[in-house]
């Protein structure tokens, strides 16, 4: 059953209410009312997936989400919008709270596909792969993107996978956002200042498997995080406390928004966050070698 | 040291033997009820007594005569009125009666609705939710080929959360003629009474507005809920909302007052001292006892707990000033 809050264009959902009319609720723009509609859905038997921009679905709702978490039944909550960017709309519509509003609700899987094909293994994972409640954060824009999945990729809870092989550092993200911007920083690290840089696409936001965190770090003195998020509550400070759990010696630096999102250009606003390739770059060459970049 | 007082299984059992009309039953079930509720919330330290007492006539009501379970849905969206619910429970043998001793304890019944808890169907307490709920209830259920009712209790504070009103249109736009809402008008909320706090307006003509069929009754006077359920049963083109005048406190004389000076209304919450205990119940247990007394029934006869009132901490310290 998909509910919808005046947003069926821009969440994608046309095609859906077209196909299934019967299971499409248009709600209006109330978005406390949807939420809770789906909680009595889902106490009747059916599985919700309920949408709206992320800005509004985390937040707006938010005790209505943690309501039906309470009640252990399974919806699926699709926000999309998610992120820095498009930073056009300004910062009522640029999601970047959204991991910290939702990530301590008990039972909710938070998990952000880096491109197209994970989109579709995420979703999957949503409804077949697991009985509990989901958040699914979805970038509406389109996005360059460089790498692909391995093929034989399958989504495990807390787990990610390697986008680029590297000794030096490692970089965890996620999103076809951000894991873009660190590809391209890995690539300039690797061929202008030397730096192999390991590129770790990690999309479960709220959850790291501490076992696999071990395996992967281990060797690296230095751990990079990059969330299109602020950087408080992000996925980064999860790996952080992750790795202070496990009693490593490695240092670690968190990359993500730190002020209210600026409005303007996505390259300008990603690059005065100094969220961009470059800007990574110099400041993780800087971190590393001392350097300054130009 | 000092005793508390509850009815038990064999009374609740005896009234029902009785076969006297159903108004009467009910009525004199719910004072029955109104001790036991006073009896839980007391041992167990807290609770709240004000929206239980008002609450305790339509509840009964509705579990005696109306509902057809376990088809039909009901529940309370302000759900702290859930000692009075319990009561209904425990006396109907839907709740295990030994779970009377056990409220707001591990294992037990929960200050607040939980659906762990037989024939409680959705999580409560945090206001407003309660038609939101319903609706998404509905959309299920004609998906699924049934049409079970779905009975919905409110408070009237609870009417100054956003998502109630949020929640009405839609309802009306589909015509969610399932859902029926009652409105436990007691006019007090939480702190004093709602006109003081912020004034409803004229509910009826602002439900009306959002397009349900709406009617008023004395919520505790049974006649009339009687009266007012059978009216609601030829309305099949709308959702339908009962505004249920009531009085906080319901049974109890000074629990039903709220002087004109008096800064806070005393019994929504928290449970009563020994001796406020010891004169509510010998009210409540004296109507009881002149009601079956009117239908040519013996007294009732209690069961007793003895009660050590835990004493506060001499050393704990207060970081609010209640």
């Amino acid at each position: 059953m998909v509910l919808d809050a005046d947003l069926a264009l821009d969440c994608g959902l046309i095609p859906f209410e077209e196909k299934f009319p019967e299971r499409f609720v248009e709600c209006g723009i109330a978005e406390q009312d949807m939420v809770s509609m789906a909680g009595g859905m889902a106490l009747t038997g059916l599985l919700p997936v309920v949408h709206s921009f992320a800005c509004f679905l985390s937040s707006r709702p938010n005790e209505q989400i943690y309501n039906n978490a309470t009640e252990k039944t399974k919806i699926i909550y699709v926000g999309s919008l998610a992120g820095l960017l498009p930073a056009g709309p300004g910062h009522s519509h640029q999601c970047v709270r959204d991991i910290s509003a939702l990530g301590g609700v008990p039972g909710l899987i938070m998990l952000e596909p880096s491109c197209a094909a994970e989109v579709a293994l995420a979703l999957d994972y949503c409804v077949n792969g697991t009985s509990q409640s989901s958040y699914l954060r979805l970038v509406s824009i389109p996005c360059q993107i460089p790498y692909e999945l391995p093929s034989e990729y399958r989504l495990t809870l807390g787990q990610g996978v390697t986008l680029i092989e590297g000794e030096a550092g490692i970089l965890f993200s996620y999103g076809p956002v951000m894991l873009p911007q660190a590809y391209q920083a890995a690539k300039i690290l690797g061929e202008k200042h030397n730096i192999s840089l390991k590129v770790v696409n990690l999309p479960w936001l709220n959850y790291v498997d501490l076992n696999w965190l071990g395996e992967i770090t281990q060797g690296f003195d230095w751990v990079f995080t990059l969330d299109n998020h602020y950087i408080t509550g992000g996925q980064g400070e999860k790996i952080a406390s992750g790795l202070a759990q496990l009693g490593g010696k490695v240092k670690v630096k968190q990359f993500g928004v730190m002020d209210i999102p600026k409005c303007g250009k996505n390259d300008e606003v990603l690059q005065v966050h100094r969220l961009d390739a470059a800007s990574l770059v110099e400041d993780i060459a800087k971190l590393m070698v001392g350097e300054v970049c130009n | 040291m000092k005793e508390l007082f509850y009815i038990p299984q064999s009374e609740f059992k005896r009234l029902k033997e009785l076969k006297i009309a159903a108004e009467t039953y009910t009525e004199i079930f719910a004072f029955f009820c109104r001790i036991n509720s006073l009896y839980m919330i007391t041992k167990a330290g807290s609770g709240h007594i004000g929206s239980s007492f008002s609450s305790l006539d339509i509840v009964s009501w509705l579990f005696l005569q109306e509902l057809n379970l376990p088809d039909d849905i009901y529940y309370s969206s302000k759900g702290h009125d859930v000692p009075g619910l319990y009561s209904v429970l425990i006396a109907t043998g839907l709740l295990e009666f030994e779970l009377i001793h056990q409220l707001r304890r591990l294992g037990g019944l929960p200050g607040h609705p939980d659906i762990s808890t037989p024939y409680i169907v959705t999580n409560t307490g945090s206001l407003g939710m309660g038609i939101s709920k319903a609706k998404g209830m509905v959309k299920a259920q004609r998906l699924q080929g049934k049409n079970s009712q779905i009975y919905v209790l409110t408070g009237d504070g609870e009417l100054q959360e956003g998502q109630f009103w949020e929640s009405l249109q839609s309802a009306a736009n589909q015509n969610l003629n399932e859902i029926t809402v009652i409105v436990d008008h007691n006019k007090i909320q939480s702190d004093t009474w709602v006109t003081k706090v912020s004034d409803l307006g004229n509910l009826e003509q602002k439900f009306a507005a959002f397009g349900w069929y709406v009617c008023r009754c004395n919520g505790n006077d049974i006649q009339a809920i009687n009266q007012v359920m059978q009216e609601l049963k030829n309305i099949t083109d709308k959702p339908k909302i009962i505004l249920a005048d009531t009085i906080k406190g319901k049974g109890v004389s000074f629990m039903e007052k709220m002087e004109p000076e008096q800064r806070l209304y005393r019994f929504h919450s928290g449970a009563p001292a020994p001796e406020i205990y010891s004169q509510a119940v010998a009210e409540l247990m004296d109507t009881a006892n002149k009601l079956l007394q009117q239908i040519g029934a013996e007294k009732l006869t209690l069961e007793t707990v003895s009660y050590t009132l835990p004493q506060p901490s001499t050393i704990a310290q207060k970081l609010i000033p209640v």
